[in-house]
């Protein structure tokens, strides 16, 4: 077949020496600013893109999206053992990774991400190659309409994502949703409740709440608590998950891999919102749902393979069409240009050393990734062992550093002190960050696609309707909404009363 | 004890980092330190890359280091700020593009700074052209049938743009004033959906940059019906200008250049004139502009001013007289 000859002298390209040197630099660099907080891929690309001046395209390529798949094997990381997500795309990874930690299963969920990743990329790769030009088109046919109509179903996941009472999941769904609202508004050029402060004009930062929610309550609420380290008192069971791990993780990984590419094949989709979808289908499937936010493995597997895969699927319109998903890869697209290519559906014919090369390196990447994460494991799960008076000045300053070297502007490590100390209160009066990260998501991308939609079709509001995607997605969040009211003796009711008690 | 040892790790920290803050600065002999600019837009986009790539040129032009750093807000009006608060000692610049001071004032209100008057004016690098493209299927083959056609139906065009306040919106509004053509723009996130949702055929047409549309236009997929220079763009002869059409009104170009804060030394300002229109002279350096479908323009910071302010009193007629 023609894709495998393609494919094999993609990997003749990928092997070569200079190109697995650049590959690793790659990787490397994406898996530490994935563990640190706040340094998201972008502001690394862009800081990588003249070294890469110098070198031919397809190496150049290679190191830039190493960097950005790799940041995804790192993120998991601080989820897992500070409660602090790395990236954006981990913050579900927090609710039962942390607890994981907390019992001793740091090493276990350190694992089962690495090896999620791992399979979600290898699968997510044949499917790039496969599916690319196919997906490509269809994803074209997401207008505003579609964007709006899935935007409503991923709001309506919350009734399973809530782990307590789901009036106080409502509570902080609108919460997220005004805090979306805040800054310059794209279709008229308003400011919405800026209050004159011009660092508020492009809105609150994802990265500056997620991390002062997550990480800087966890710390207030851990110095409030006596001085007693609860992980030095569990022993570390073991640095890799077990049989009876890795049975409830493989279906997780393989649904989670699946939404993870699909979504992240739609333009203007984040990363951030197919490891919700996939947190909320293990809990819905699982024969315990009361148990997620408790340390279940399946809540880290899903959605650790899903952001991998997404980031894989990303690659697809940016690849076959030209158009960026969003900033990581748009710095791609504009490192293609420097390099004299052309990007987009002519890249394949005319420069298939940089298209096959590139496809190649990204399996050659993921085992890279494997053998470098592996051996980290039982790096990172000493950490649990420093000393409290010693690991909590150095989570803050890690959210100092960054909350402020996302835009640095030091206004955002005043957002990160608030949303601390927000954060401190929601996890005392029992009210959860996870529904609030969503909705901030969702909320803006849901806000300008209703508002576009309505502009195009001249006001008429049938257009969500009529279109079929748009609709089925309607209808589908429809269901998932009121599912719990329909399956009453269905252990998901159980678990929302047991909730609302 | 082992609290006056981390008091003491403390303090040398501390140290350290005022160490790190100081930063070198002088008049004369300019340039000798580093040099920050700043980049008021965040990474990946045009004018990051634009400015990473010309750095390294200007770097060696100046035998100093050019840090680019990204401190992205408000359609650059945050980074900008951030600069012309700093010392006006010519270590710490901003990397302006035009609709950041003439297209922004008029939409927001409550600017920290007047853009105008507390903005100094140092040299003009580059423009870049705006473009109006529609999809290869589309029944406009000109830019006057899109004319004709928005004129028999008012309202019923829409176009994409990559939101409100950048030079492609306000081209549209352009062409609305200026040739009394109603179309309904709506606005994106940026060039990469407003293309999107051309390509998705969501939209009749699109407002754009140049740059940002090209591969899409090498690969046959949209066509590129005018562009708002006042020129024909030297890579592309055959895209005609609105300009050259009559709509001598229709007229918007990104124009990028280096701003700093007032009080700047005349120094440093000659010697960013000098070096920038030295480098604008080596064919690499215009071929790496070139690259990005940019059109090197050097222009001195009086000529460059005043650029600025002639667009910037344009827009606001066009703003005023539009609105009614």
């Amino acid at each position: 077949m023609d894709v495998f000859r393609d494919l094999l002298f993609g990997f003749s390209i990928a092997t070569l020496p200079m190109n697995l040197l650049f590959c690793f630099i790659g990787v490397l660099v994406g898996t530490l600013i994935g563990v640190l907080p706040g340094i998201g891929p972008p502001a690394a690309l862009s800081l990588l893109l003249p070294v890469t001046f110098h070198v031919p395209p397809v190496s150049a390529i290679i190191l830039l999206a190493g960097i950005m798949y790799g940041a995804m094997y790192g993120g998991s990381t601080t989820s897992i053992l500070v409660n602090i997500p790395g990236e954006a795309a981990s913050v579900v990874t927090c609710l039962d990774g942390y607890r994981m930690a907390r019992q001793g299963r740091a090493g276990a969920a350190l694992g089962i991400s690495a090896f999620g990743s791992f399979i979600a990329g290898t699968v997510s790769i044949f499917l790039l190659i496969f599916l690319a030009p196919t997906l490509a088109k269809f994803a074209l046919r997401f207008g505003p309409p579609e964007y709006f109509s899935l935007m409503i179903m991923g709001l309506s996941i919350l009734v399973y994502l809530a782990r307590g009472s789901i009036i106080n999941a409502l509570i902080m769904v609108c919460f997220g949703l005004m805090l979306g609202t805040v800054g310059l508004d794209n279709m008229t050029g308003v400011t919405r409740f800026t209050y004159k402060i011009t660092s508020l004009m492009d809105g609150l930062g994802l990265v500056q709440i997620v991390i002062g929610l997550f990480g800087v309550s966890e710390v207030f609420l851990n110095v409030e608590r006596a001085f007693k380290q609860e992980v030095l008192k569990t022993k570390i069971k073991g640095l890799l998950p077990n049989r009876e791990e890795w049975r409830r993780s493989i279906f997780p990984i393989g649904r989670g891999t699946i939404i993870g590419f699909f979504l992240g094949v739609i333009p203007g989709m984040s990363v951030v919102i197919p490891t919700f979808l996939s947190y909320t289908l293990e809990k819905r499937l699982s024969k315990h749902p009361e148990k997620f936010g408790t340390g279940m493995i399946e809540g880290v597997a899903g959605p650790e393979s899903a952001n991998n895969a997404a980031s894989c699927g990303t690659l697809v319109p940016m690849l076959s069409l030209g158009i960026p998903t969003g900033a990581a890869t748009a710095l791609l697209l504009g490192a293609l240009m420097i390099h004299g290519l052309r990007p987009g559906p002519l890249l394949m014919t005319e420069s298939p050393e940089v298209f096959w090369g590139v496809v190649a390196s990204l399996y050659v990447g993921n085992v890279m990734l494997l053998i470098l994460n592996l051996p980290l494991i039982p790096l990172w799960v000493k950490i649990l062992k420093i000393p409290y008076h010693y690991l909590f000045p150095l989570i803050l300053l890690f959210c100092i550093i960054g909350s402020y070297t996302t835009n640095n502007n030091s206004y955002d490590i005043i957002i990160m002190t608030i949303f601390g100390m927000i954060g401190y209160l929601m996890k005392k009066l029992d009210y959860e960050a996870a529904p609030l990260v969503l909705a901030l998501v969702l909320g803006p991308i849901m806000e300008n696609a209703v508002r576009r939609s309505l502009v195009i079709s001249d006001g008429d509001v049938t257009v969500f309707f009529t279109r079929p995607i748009s609709a089925f997605f309607l209808i589908a969040g429809l269901l998932i909404l009121f599912s719990p009211l329909f399956l009453k003796k269905t252990r998901v009711s159980a678990e929302l009363r047991t909730g609302e008690e | 004890m082992k609290i006056r040892r981390l008091e003491r790790c403390i303090c040398f920290l501390l140290l350290v980092i005022c160490f790190i803050g100081a930063a070198p600065a002088a008049a004369q002999d300019y340039p000798k330190g580093t040099i920050q600019l700043v980049v008021p837009f965040g990474s990946g986009g045009a004018t990051d890359i634009f400015w990473r790539t010309l750095g390294d040129h200007f770097s060696k032009a100046f035998k100093t280091t050019i840090a680019i750093v990204n401190k992205p807000g408000g359609g650059g009006i945050v980074g900008m700020s951030g600069v012309l608060n700093a010392k006006p000692d010519g270590y710490t610049l901003c990397a302006g593009n035009s609709d950041t001071v003439n297209i922004n004032p008029l939409f927001t209100k409550n600017l920290p700074f007047d853009t105008i008057e507390d903005v100094n004016y140092i040299v003009k690098v580059a423009n870049f052209p705006q473009s109006l493209v529609v999809r290869t299927e589309s029944p406009f083959k000109t830019f006057e049938d899109v004319i004709a056609y928005a004129r028999a139906n008012p309202k019923k065009l829409k176009a994409s743009t990559p939101g409100v306040g950048t030079n492609p919106a306000m081209a549209l509004r352009l062409i609305s004033y200026d040739a009394k053509a109603d179309i309904v723009p709506v606005g994106f996130s940026g060039g990469g959906e407003s293309i999107t949702a051309l390509l998705g055929g969501h939209v009749d047409m699109a407002g754009i940059a140049l740059p940002a549309a090209r591969s899409q236009v090498q690969a046959g997929k949209v066509r590129v019906l005018a562009i708002f220079s006042k020129e024909r763009h030297p890579l592309y002869p055959d895209i005609p200008t609105a300009y050259e059409k009559g709509y001598k009104q229709t007229l918007v170009d990104t124009g990028m250049g280096v701003v700093g804060p007032k009080g700047l030394p005349a120094e440093v300002i000659k010697k960013w004139e000098t070096v920038v229109q030295a480098t604008l002279k080596d064919p690499a350096v215009i071929a790496a502009i070139h690259k990005f479908d940019f059109v090197p323009d050097y222009q001195n910071g009086a000529q460059y001013k005043k650029e600025i302010l002639d667009e910037f009193n344009m827009f606001k007629q066009v703003m005023a007289q539009s609105a009614n």
